[in-house]
């Protein structure tokens, strides 16, 4: 646990370093931009707007740092020949690969959340006209979070047998395969004029029901419209959690069967 | 060959071994009573090149053992499979035939690691961690924590001598304070048997020469050592013994003295008039005959009857001995000898420049 | 890793999928919750350029329907009526939970495109409807779209009080918590948790605001001639005013003033129960006639006279109240191609199927001193690729009618003479028992008892196209 937590918060301060923080600072101009840029639109308009802009870009910019952060956490280790000092100490191959996602992870999550709570504090500032603290935000961002460990261990599970430049378009491909949930789901259902092959059916049935399923993720519509009532949001959002954490963990393990066999 | 375990380890090695491990060591962990520290029997590794798609046999078929307490140079130009082997003792590769043992286990078995060390070749380490958290966080990585490791990375900075650098980001690195500083880890844990792939090369002079102290250093503390190189001169001085590994295949294996023993001598002999007798009484006896000025220069066996042979033909022609020097063997000397006695790649062309290397 | 250890992660890897599949099979009915519908997905794939759909797929989807929806605010103002029904489609669809664009998008649909001053284009009322029922199943909770769609079937030229009764009921029902609680029907059980008690106030807290809905409900009933339903609705909404003055003092002030409405209704209404079912008997002879004069080809006045002599005066608690002109009885009428059925239903699609060719008008025009007289120039519509008359067909229906209940044609003084439901009004010639209002979506209203007046005038295309004033009758 020690070794794991050791790699993890290694790989945390290396990630922080990156340049990864340039994305950062792009969504800060962003949201500023954001913030300004429809205050002439009706009030309305103009918030509903500003949320989903505000978290569509947080959840698009953590997916770019996701994605190119998981691509490269281990391959970097064997690029920079780290991997061979630390593989040659007593840490076993899971528990590299482990920390790496764990710290991954973190880096993800810290990135997020400061966006986030960048987010929260700009609308507050400069949208409610309460300048109400809008924590509800932060059940999207969460949620945001989920889905990028979802994806994080997906770019991992991919990084230990593929290089880094084919693995960035395998993970955006299942990322976008994966956000269409409604469309996977329609065509592996009852086609409306039968014309669908029972074949076709069953393989969008097989992809909808495999293949991480980004598109639960999203939340957002009820922060973006407050008055509206999800039923039962606070199961919804637990039983997507549940999920991510389930699937990250087949990533995880399949990565670590091909791991334990690969040769660095 | 495996379960030497009750036997004796061999007596002058074991001397060196034993109570001389107090500058580094804070106490080591003896479990492994073995003779050999390190076994290796009829490996062999294959690569397939990705673009080519041709199989490189990296390590072909070898054999060897390293006993507890030796210092052993695992010699080869460029290409000849030693850092495939090193890796193959260390688990980060697999074996495709043979098997590798590292203190009597299985490589990559946990409670080994805790005994052993790698410095690979070139080493790299996090960039954004100062000399010190490298150091402390290979520290980490067995268990050490608090005031323990802090002592320990102290102590182990000061001993690669950059104290001065020790908090300063790697970033700013050269590559001997890199090659310090892998050093420094692969000490943090008083390990038996050390793995150091290629230390020396590609250093400046001064930063050779620290670190060729260092090894010295370490050989007085009685550790096993595993030690590659592609030039014999940067481990004839501390070297037990030396194997030369040429396209994946041992060619020679033995003490340091002895193969450069098995070397030449040049006799100069002045007032030697070369007529037609003298030169094919030299053609017998000496590989190479060579005026040069008013002397001439025979080049022979180093063995006792091929020098005197040709001290008598310099004799019987009354001419003055001026010297009679063993010519010291350069590896690449012994590559050109290993590969022209090579059968299997007989009528290969041999690049002395794979040997030169970088 | 030991042999052992590989086959029992393979294992576990195997495993864990059945959890996965069953949780997706759990997640997908409620993620609908947050999206658009599986089979509205494509369609927007095809309505949508390529780089909108990348963008909203890329979870701008409500962003994106948000300045669609900015962006169809500006054809509005620009006139451009057409480009707004595939807008209002592609954004519910994008963001069904978007109750602005339901409400003004039914705005527009049923008020401003049938507006008198701009069009008379009946046929979108029942996208109007469809539209903001589609809101409410979206949106449950919102008892704003209730109360809208209630208010189109109660005074948006559609005049059906049972439809407007059913949705301002629907919207009284919905009742919520503080927290975001369960609204609509779960999927799994098809149960609704119809009342959730208020864990502050521990007992239900209306959604439904008692001014919007709750007055709403009253004068639907009371057009409905359901008067002992409107009286007992004014009190409740009395009763509901004085709850929540005490408990939401932040909407004082709104339940101070809709308190004083309900109260003044409440009592006019039971003034006027008692005194019309005697002011309005014996009934009035309308001797109602009207016709239509062409006055160049497709222009017309539709004039005739009806004899509507409206209350001047009653009494309230003693003091005499008078008032005003008689005048204010509005007569109604519509031309349509005969045969033509108004669609009951009309799903609201991208592509929505309006009847091409077909020509409907309808206006009204105002009884002043006995009669009524109003120019319309169906001329300037008549032309281009989509004109708003056509005038294809061979055979036109041409419908002059009178409806008591309707609001906007009988004004109370007129309804303290002839009655809630036309009680006080009668005519030898048009007098009609049917309940079949014209261009009504919901068919005729048999239960209604409603008198209303009604005369048929059959007109060809050449009476139309005509040249010279004609009249017909
Ligand atoms: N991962 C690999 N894939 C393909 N070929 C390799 C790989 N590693 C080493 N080789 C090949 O194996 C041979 C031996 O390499 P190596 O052991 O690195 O030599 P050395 O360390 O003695 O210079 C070389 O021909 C090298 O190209
Ligand atoms: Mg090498």
């Amino acid at each position: 646990m020690s070794t794991i937590w050791t790699l993890a918060s290694g790989t945390f301060g290396e990630a922080m370093r990156r340049k990864i923080l340039n994305v950062f600072l792009f969504v800060a101009i962003a949201m500023i931009v954001l913030f300004f840029a429809f205050a002439s639109f009706s009030p309305t308009s103009d918030m509903i707007i500003t949320m989903a802009t505000g978290l569509g870009i947080i959840s698009m910019a953590g997916v770019f740092i996701s994605v190119i952060l998981g691509i490269n956490l281990i391959p970097n280790e064997i690029d920079k020949r780290t991997i061979y000092t630390i593989l040659s100490k007593p840490v076993k191959r899971h528990e590299f690969l482990i920390g790496k996602f764990l710290g991954g992870l973190a880096t993800v999550f810290v990135n997020i959340l400061l966006m986030g709570v960048l987010f929260v504090i700009g609308v507050a500032l400069f949208k409610d006209p309460h300048h109400h603290i809008r924590l509800d935000i932060l059940e999207g961002v969460l949620m945001i979070f989920f889905q990028l460990m979802l994806v994080n261990a997906l770019a991992v599970m991919f990084s230990v047998f593929t290089s880094p430049f084919v693995n960035f378009f395998l993970t955006f491909a299942v990322y976008i395969m994966g956000s269409m949930s409604s469309i996977t789901e329609a065509l592996g259902g009852e086609s409306a004029n039968g014309k669908r092959s029972a074949v076709i059916q069953g393989i969008f049935k097989a992809i909808h029901f495999l293949v991480p399923n980004f598109g639960n993720f999203n939340v957002q519509n009820p922060i973006i419209h407050p008055d509206v009532v999800i039923q039962n949001m606070a199961k919804y959002i637990a039983t997507n959690i549940l999920y991510a954490i389930i699937y990250s963990l087949i990533m995880l393990l399949i990565a670590i069967l091909v791991f334990d066999r690969r040769e660095v | 060959m495996a379960n030497n375990a009750t036997q004796q380890p061999d007596q002058g090695d074991a001397g060196a071994a034993a109570g001389m491990t107090g500058a580094i060591s804070s106490g080591t962990n003896d479990s492994f009573s073995g003779e050999y520290a390190i076994e290796i029997v009829n490996l062999v590794k294959r690569f397939r090149n990705l673009i080519t798609r041709e199989w490189v046999t990296a390590v072909n078929d070898i054999s060897l053992e390293v006993k507890q307490g030796e210092i052993f140079g695992f010699l080869g130009p460029n290409g000849a499979g030693k850092t495939t082997t090193i890796k193959a003792l260390l688990g980060l590769i697999f074996p495709d035939a043979g098997t590798v043992k590292v203190l009597g286990r299985a490589p990559g078995d946990n409670d080994v690691k805790y005994q052993i060390s790698y410095l690979p070749e070139s080493p790299y380490f996090y960039e954004h961690m100062s000399a010190k958290e490298v150091i402390s966080f290979y520290a980490s990585l067995f268990g050490m924590t608090g005031a323990d490791r802090e002592k320990r990375v102290d102590y182990l900075i000061d001993l690669v001598g950059l104290k001065s650098a020790g908090n300063k980001p790697l970033r700013a690195f050269s590559k001997g304070m890199l090659q310090r500083v892998g050093i420094a880890q692969s000490l943090v844990n008083d390990p038996k048997v050390l793995f150091f792939d290629e230390p020396t090369s590609g250093l400046d002079p001064i930063a050779h020469r620290d670190i060729r102290d260092l090894i010295l250093h370490l050989k007085n503390e009685g550790r096993t050592l595993f030690l590659s190189s592609h030039q014999l001169s940067d481990v004839e001085e501390v070297c037990d013994r030396v194997s030369i590994l040429y396209r994946g295949k041992i060619r020679k294996i033995g003490r340091v003295d002895d193969l450069i023993a098995g070397g030449k001598v040049e006799i100069i002999a002045d007032n030697l008039k070369l007529d037609e007798k003298t030169t094919a009484a030299f053609k017998a006896k000496a590989d190479e005959v060579e005026q040069i000025g008013s002397r001439v220069h025979i080049t022979g066996g180093a063995d006792n009857a091929s020098k005197q042979a040709i001290l008598d033909i310099i004799r019987a022609a009354k001419a003055d001995i001026v010297s009679v020097t063993p010519t010291r063997r350069t590896l690449e000397d012994i590559f050109i000898e290993t590969v022209r006695g090579g059968e299997e790649e007989a009528g290969e062309a041999l690049h002395l420049d794979a040997a030169a290397g970088s | 890793m030991k042999p052992n250890a590989r086959l029992i992660a393979i294992f576990v890897v195997i495993l864990l999928y059945v959890p996965i599949v069953l949780m997706q099979a759990w997640i997908d009915p409620r993620r609908h919750e947050f999206e658009p519908k599986n089979d509205q997905i494509g369609t927007i794939g095809k309505a949508l350029p390529i780089e909108f759909t990348l963008v909203a797929a890329a979870g701008f989807r409500e962003a994106i329907a948000g300045l669609l929806w900015v962006r169809t605010d500006k054809f509005f103002h620009e006139g451009n009526y057409d480009a707004i029904v595939p807008m209002v489609r592609i954004i519910t669809w994008l963001d069904p939970h978007n109750v602005d664009v339901y409400q003004t998008g039914a705005w527009h649909l049923d008020y401003n495109f049938t507006d008198n001053e701009q069009r008379s284009d009946r046929r979108y009322l029942p996208l109007s409807v469809a539209l903001l029922e589609e809101g409410i199943q979206a949106n449950p909770t919102i008892t704003k779209l209730y109360a809208d769609l209630a208010f189109t079937h109660y005074f948006r030229k559609m005049c059906n009080y049972e439809r407007a009764i059913y949705w301002y009921r629907k919207a009284q029902d919905v009742k919520e918590t503080d927290s975001k609680q369960p609204y609509s029907t779960d999927p799994d059980t098809g149960k609704r948790d119809q009342y959730v008690i208020d864990p502050i106030l521990g007992k239900p807290r209306p959604l439904a605001d008692p001014t919007i809905v709750g007055h709403g409900l009253a004068h639907a009933l009371q057009a409905n001639g359901d008067i002992d339903g409107a009286i007992v609705q004014w009190q409740h909404c009395i009763d509901e005013h004085k709850r929540l003055i005490i408990e939401s003092p932040e909407t004082k002030y709104q339940d101070e003033s809709g308190l004083r409405v309900a109260e003044r209704n409440l009592f006019e209404t039971i003034e006027r129960k008692k005194f019309r079912t005697v002011d309005t008997q014996p009934p009035i002879n309308l001797d109602f006639d009207a016709w239509v004069v062409r006055t160049a080809p497709r222009q017309f006045r539709f004039e005739g006279r009806a004899n509507f002599i409206g209350a001047t005066a009653f009494k309230l608690e003693g003091h005499q109240v008078t008032w005003g002109p008689v005048d204010g009885a509005r007569i109604a009428y519509r031309l349509e191609d005969d045969g033509y059925q108004q669609p009951k239903e009309l799903p609201f699609e991208l592509n929505v199927a309006l009847p091409k060719n077909v020509t409907i008008m309808q206006d009204s025009a105002s009884v002043t001193h006995g009669k009524f007289s109003r120019r319309a120039n169906l001329d300037q519509d008549s032309h281009g690729d989509n004109p708003m008359y056509p005038f294809k067909a061979e055979r036109y229906k041409l419908t002059f009618w009178f409806d008591p209940r309707d609001p906007a044609s009988s004004p109370p003084n007129l309804g303290d003479r002839i009655g809630w439901l036309g009680e006080g009004l009668t005519d030898s010639k048009y007098l009609d028992l049917s309940g079949k209002v014209p261009g009504s979506l919901q068919g005729p209203d048999e239960k209604a008892n409603v008198r209303l007046i009604k005369k048929v005038i059959y007109l060809t295309r050449d009476d139309i196209m005509g040249t010279g004033e004609k009249k017909f009758e």
